[in-house]
């Protein structure tokens, strides 16, 4: 019971609808460059809890700030989950606010009931049938097997519109939820309006760039050219011919398969530090999940199901509905597939896959509302159980989610603001909780800092006339560390950590 | 001073206890950071195909997730699954790992 408990926290907390969707998402965008946050996904909570049983004797001490600063990873974790739900509702065709109400209402209900352990593996239970059943409904209609569908994808020549897919027959909404790039056309296109609305096309004659608009009554249509982008205001639904390369896909798929260009290592290492980092912060804390062998047993069975399920939706999505890439995936996207594989007589899949996100929300606000208990400072052991705090939380991160935000952006960023406060204080050992304290103090001052340098556009900014080698090489650093906030605030609050630690310690 | 075999082994399961999961993160960090290095690595070894799927696939899809679950779950041999988790929102696992009473009794006559 214990092990379960602790395993359903750990995987519930972790795998929220957002973390959930964010590997297939880059999968299919990326190829094997998105299998680096899969892998993360799977191994990042799987070192928390190892960090944790190295800590098990001596559980890291976390302050009133560390209380406090779990509080707000929580919520911005919650807001990213809502903002998903107006993303998934907006791309399905209904207001976005109503799945913002659809998802928190009940989420809301369900992490605030007394008897949580309980109801969560109940949950997580719903959220695995939810993800499994559309997903072994797709295989069985492509007809391809598992040991050879990676194989098949591959070594296709293109992706196509297949002649009843929704963005042949139907239409489909461009511009929906966190979208906004144009969507660029690789191939002459027609493309047609059925309910009528505004067009934008981005053109380059004679090498210069120009822009048409047209506002098409329904049924009408018009021509573009490859190179052209096109853009629409959110709402429009658009149909496209059917044979002709999805804008957006790759070229083929072995082309998917090879990925898109060299990986920036500084890009990668940002990633592995804010997943890692926020793992260990949000779970190698003994208090709150039992770092043993069955729980890391039960708890690596259901993330090693987590990352075979998105590679399976990966690969079955670009097989079966090559439509999900049309403008650049997106997680809303990829919560469409069984809608686009399997047209009307998917709709109980969809609703089965809603259903399971739901859940899976539901289960990660139990935990992630939990979290703060376990810091066991004041009152921060009772803020689990405060019904006001979180209905005023969850309200405010609702109202936050009526805007559209990347999801991932909001969740990343929650997850550096956690690595860069808590993940010192929980990987270096030690008694004393002044040392853990100001290390988190000047992690979360970094990470804020270089995270409101970039939103204020400062990293072009030279602070004093400087020779133009410097200043370039400064606005390179200062570009990088403002990008990627974590890589300056996690190294500063470690070595805080050391210093501190060893003054305490003399 | 010897002390008796008991108390030996006893200390020497405790220093393996403390050492497992330092040796488990440190594995399971170098499992993480394998990816990378194979798409850094000149000539590109993780696009080659083995059984008609990439070296990257293999290794990122199965191989080091199957792997670090099973390093995760040998690290943490040593540790106790708690019982009596919470019931409520807010309520927290006691801390384990404390010595029980038989290690706490042996402590003193373990070999300085």
């Amino acid at each position: 019971m214990g092990a379960m408990a602790s395993a359903v926290r750990l995987v519930s907390g972790w795998l929220t609808p957002v973390v959930w969707l964010v590997p297939p998402a880059l999968m299919l965008r990326d190829g094997p460059g998105g299998l680096w946050v899969g892998l993360l996904v799977v191994l990042a909570p799987l070192l928390a809890l190892v960090v944790g049983g190295a800590r098990a004797a001596a559980p890291p001490s976390e302050s009133a700030l560390h209380g406090v600063v779990l509080v707000a990873v929580a919520a911005l974790l919650i807001w990213a989950n809502l903002s998903l739900a107006g993303d998934v509702a907006t791309a399905l065709g209904i207001p976005r606010w109503h799945g913002v109400v659809l998802a928190a209402g009940p989420a809301l209900v369900l992490a605030l009931w007394r008897r949580v352990p309980a109801l969560s593996t109940a949950l997580l239970l719903v959220a695995i049938a939810g993800m499994a059943l559309p997903l072994a409904r797709v295989a069985q209609v492509s007809g391809v097997a598992p040991t050879r569908a990676w194989q098949t994808l591959a070594s296709r020549e293109a992706f196509h519109f297949a002649p009843g897919s929704a963005s042949v027959a139907g239409g489909r909404d461009i511009a929906g939820g966190s979208r906004r790039a144009p969507v660029a056309l690789d191939e002459e296109q027609r493309v047609s309006a059925p309910s009528g609305g505004a067009v934008r096309v981005l053109t380059r004659d004679a090498l210069r760039p120009g822009a048409q608009e047209w506002s098409l009554a329904p049924g009408q249509s018009v021509s573009l050219r490859p190179g052209d982008r096109l853009e629409a205001e959110p709402g429009t639904r658009l149909r496209f011919e059917a044979g002709r390369r999805v804008p957006g896909a790759p070229a083929s798929g072995a082309a998917w398969a090879a990925g898109g260009g060299a990986p920036r290592p500084v890009a990668l290492l940002a990633l592995g530090l804010t997943l890692v980092g926020g793992a260990i912060a949000l779970f190698a804390q003994p208090r709150f999940v039992a770092p043993g062998r069955r729980t890391a047993a039960v708890a690596g069975a259901a993330l090693l199901l987590a990352l075979l399920w998105a590679q399976g939706w990966t690969v079955y999505a670009a097989l079966q509905a090559p439509d999900v890439f049309l403008g650049g995936v997106t997680l809303a996207t990829v919560v469409e597939v069984p809608a686009l594989a399997l047209g009307a007589p998917g709709s109980p899949f969809q609703a089965a896959l809603l259903v399971g996100l739901l859940a899976a929300f539901a289960a990660g606000s139990a935990a992630l509302i939990e979290r703060p208990g376990a810091a066991g400072v004041g009152g921060a052991a009772d803020v689990g159980r405060d019904l006001g705090f979180w209905a005023a939380v969850f309200a405010a991160a609702g109202a936050a989610g009526l805007w559209t935000v990347d999801p991932w952006a909001i969740a990343l960023w929650a997850l550096g603001l956690a690595a860069s406060t808590l993940a010192a204080g929980a990987v270096l050992p030690g008694e004393r909780a002044r040392a853990s304290a100001g290390a988190g103090a000047i992690g979360l001052a970094v990470f804020v800092l270089l995270s409101a340098l970039r939103w204020a556009g400062a990293p072009d900014v030279v602070p004093m006339p400087l020779p133009a080698a410097i200043a370039g090489a400064y606005r390179a650093a200062l570009g990088v560390l403002t990008a990627e906030p974590v890589l300056a605030a996690v190294p500063a609050s470690l070595v805080f950590r050391l210093v501190l630690g060893r003054l305490d310690a003399a | 001073m010897t002390g008796s075999p008991h108390v030996r082994s006893r200390a020497r399961r405790r220093r393996g206890a403390t050492w497992r999961p330092i040796l488990g993160a440190v594995v399971l960090a170098l499992l993480v950071a394998a990816l990378p290095l194979l798409w850094l690595a000149p000539a590109s070894p993780g696009g080659v195909r083995v059984g008609g799927v990439s070296i990257e696939w293999w290794y990122g899809g199965l191989l080091a997730p199957v792997a670090g679950w099973a390093v995760a779950a040998w690290a943490l041999r040593g540790e106790r699954d708690e019982s009596g988790a919470a019931d409520a929102p807010g309520q927290v696992l006691p801390v384990h790992g404390e010595p029980d009473r038989a290690d706490a009794e042996s402590t003193p006559s373990e070999p300085s």
